[in-house]
């Protein structure tokens, strides 16, 4: 039976089996031992990207999307979640992680929106629909039940149906009618003229 | 085990979108000739497709770049990594933790180019979650160290406000919304103008000769630049932002200022380097320099220089948050600056300092 590990950071759950992998100790602040693992570097350099592009479906700015893969990695870092398991447990703590963000505070969550905007844009009217339509990308996904934006996140960022179920330890049979309902709920409300904050 | 004339779960059919293989012989049979699991199937495409359309955002990263700043963090064992929007982290660069040189710098980009400036005079930086008083004897003021003296300035946008009609327009043009005023002081009415503060960039490059060539004209001796500083880069950002005011008599008379909290970044100077060496400078007053030194280094505390002799500072809540009153001596003006989610906000008026603080409150 696997265990449970929540990250410090998201409030995560996600299943694992045991420690693997060599792992170090770095110094902390305040003189406290940190264990960090020791194959955090090879898999960081495997998987970054990917987490980057997970979190940047969700929050539509590539400088927040990396952002919060540091807050996943440095969790990660800290995790005995094994090696073989590491890319779903990082990928779902980045969708987890980045949903957690535009769901926090709808006030963060419009000041993000704004950070959000690529620094160059060819004229006004397309960087405020840029932003709009960001932010109504946003607000659909803060608005969906985390199970649902989780699922939709991470099969829009291109894991398989049997990766979603594993990586959220949930049965694969669920995972095709929970992307039904999250996409269905999402296009409506790309759809509608609803203020998106 | 599905029936050939039974519908397919809906969940088949939405996997069946990408994984054909998923849907069996008896499904596909059905689907061939039930025209209602054929529209839901158009249905879930179309759905499938305006939803990969609208997350459709993919980049490039800089993988040694962001090792290098997870090394960082690691080192740091901060588990409070940046996950609000700041400055985009750039590639190689340390972010700057060191008070004094954001006081400098910041002043310079923001001296006399908003209410911001006339609100709190050194609008200092970082990526400040609160802010916290800090008092200067003006005198020391003066007789501080001009940035100038130490390197080149370069701001790169525009940094004064621009005019708007309206606070939508406000909003939409700076992505940040306009706080409404739920009722103005006394004295003051008439209808509100906008502005909007675009996010303005500005870089300083640090230059030894530039520094040498300043202690020659001034006499001084000043501390050496240690190596690696010079020529090395400060990059600022602030704003986006918007500001109301209300005018009386053709003298504004309150003003609302909310926009992105300032941030700093360094780049190639390491951060206890840059402050030993900005501290060590001549001019600077060791109160001063004991105050900025007593600021947690972690970035999280924007410092409000504030003249001693002209003013008086008292820590406040607003918003369920630090805020910090600041009110001159003779009773001519008064601010409340906060900052909450990453945005300052700070209420400014020719009014009773308490009369501003009730505006700060009552923003919605």
């Amino acid at each position: 039976m696997d265990a449970v590990w929540e990250t410090p950071h998201s409030g995560i759950a996600v299943s694992h089996g045991g420690r693997t992998g060599s792992r170090s100790r770095s110094p902390a602040a305040g003189g406290e031992t940190q264990v960090v693992r020791g194959d955090l570097e090879e898999v960081f350099r495997r998987e970054y990207a990917a987490v980057v592009r997970v979190a940047r479906r969700v929050l539509g700015s590539g400088r927040e999307a990396e952002d919060v893969a540091q807050e996943v990695f440095i969790a990660f870092s800290r995790a005995s979640v094994p090696a073989e398991r590491a890319r779903g447990w990082l990928l779902a703590a980045a969708a987890h992680t980045a949903l957690n963000a535009i769901r926090s505070d709808s006030r963060r969550a419009r000041r993000e929106s704004a950070a959000a905007v690529p620094e160059r844009l060819p004229d006004a009217a397309e960087e405020v629909l840029a932003r709009a339509d960001r932010a109504r990308v946003r607000a659909a996904l803060g608005r969906l039940p985390q199970s649902q934006g989780l699922v939709l996140v991470l099969r829009h960022s291109g894991m398989t149906y049997q990766e979603v179920a594993a990586a959220l330890g949930m049965p694969a049979s669920s995972v095709g009618t929970t992307l039904r309902r999250a996409e269905a709920a999402v296009r409506k409300e790309l759809e509608s003229d609803e203020s998106p904050v | 085990m599905s029936h050939p004339s039974s519908h397919p779960a809906t969940g088949l059919l939405r996997r069946a979108v990408d994984e054909p293989a998923a849907m069996g012989d008896a499904e596909r049979a059905h689907l061939a000739s039930c025209e209602r699991c054929r529209e839901e199937l158009a249905t879930a495409i179309a759905d499938r497709d305006a939803v990969e359309l609208a997350l459709d955002l993919d980049g490039d990263v800089d993988l040694d770049a962001a090792w290098h700043r997870l090394s960082a963090n690691l080192e740091t064992a901060d588990p409070r990594v940046r996950t609000l929007a700041g400055p985009p982290p750039p590639a190689r660069r340390a972010r700057l933790h060191q008070p004094f040189a954001a006081v400098a710098a910041a002043t310079v980009v923001l001296v006399g180019t908003t209410a911001a400036a006339a609100a709190v005079d050194w609008l200092p930086i970082f990526e400040p979650e609160r802010v916290q008083a800090v008092t200067l004897d003006i005198r020391d003021v003066s007789a501080m160290p001009d940035l100038s003296a130490y390197g080149e300035l370069d701001v790169a946008d525009d940094a004064e406000p621009h005019q708007v009609a309206s606070a939508a327009e406000a909003a939409s043009r700076s992505g940040v919304e306009v706080p409404e005023v739920a009722g103005l002081p006394r004295g003051v009415t008439g209808s509100a103008q906008y502005a909007v503060i675009d996010r303005t960039t500005a870089r300083f490059t640090f230059s030894a000769a530039k520094a040498r060539e300043a202690a020659r004209r001034s006499g001084q001796d000043l501390p050496p630049m240690p190596p690696g500083v010079d020529g090395s880069r400060l990059e600022l950002q602030v704003g986006p932002g918007v500001i109301q005011t209300w005018s009386g008599g053709g003298v504004p008379k309150l003003g609302v200022l909310r926009m992105a909290a300032p941030v700093a970044s360094s780049e190639g100077v390491s951060l206890s380097t840059l402050r030993d060496y900005l501290l060590a400078q001549p001019g600077l007053p060791e109160e001063t320099a004991q105050q900025l030194r007593r600021i947690p280094l972690d970035g999280s505390v924007l410092p409000i220089p504030v003249p001693e002799q002209y003013a008086t500072t008292h820590p406040t809540t607003v918003d369920g948050v630090e805020a910090t009153e600041v009110a001159l001596r003779d009773g001519s003006a008064a601010a409340v600056v906060w900052i909450k989610n990453g945005l300052l906000t700070a209420v400014v008026g020719s009014v009773d300092v308490d009369d501003v603080t009730e505006v700060a409150r009552g923003l919605r």
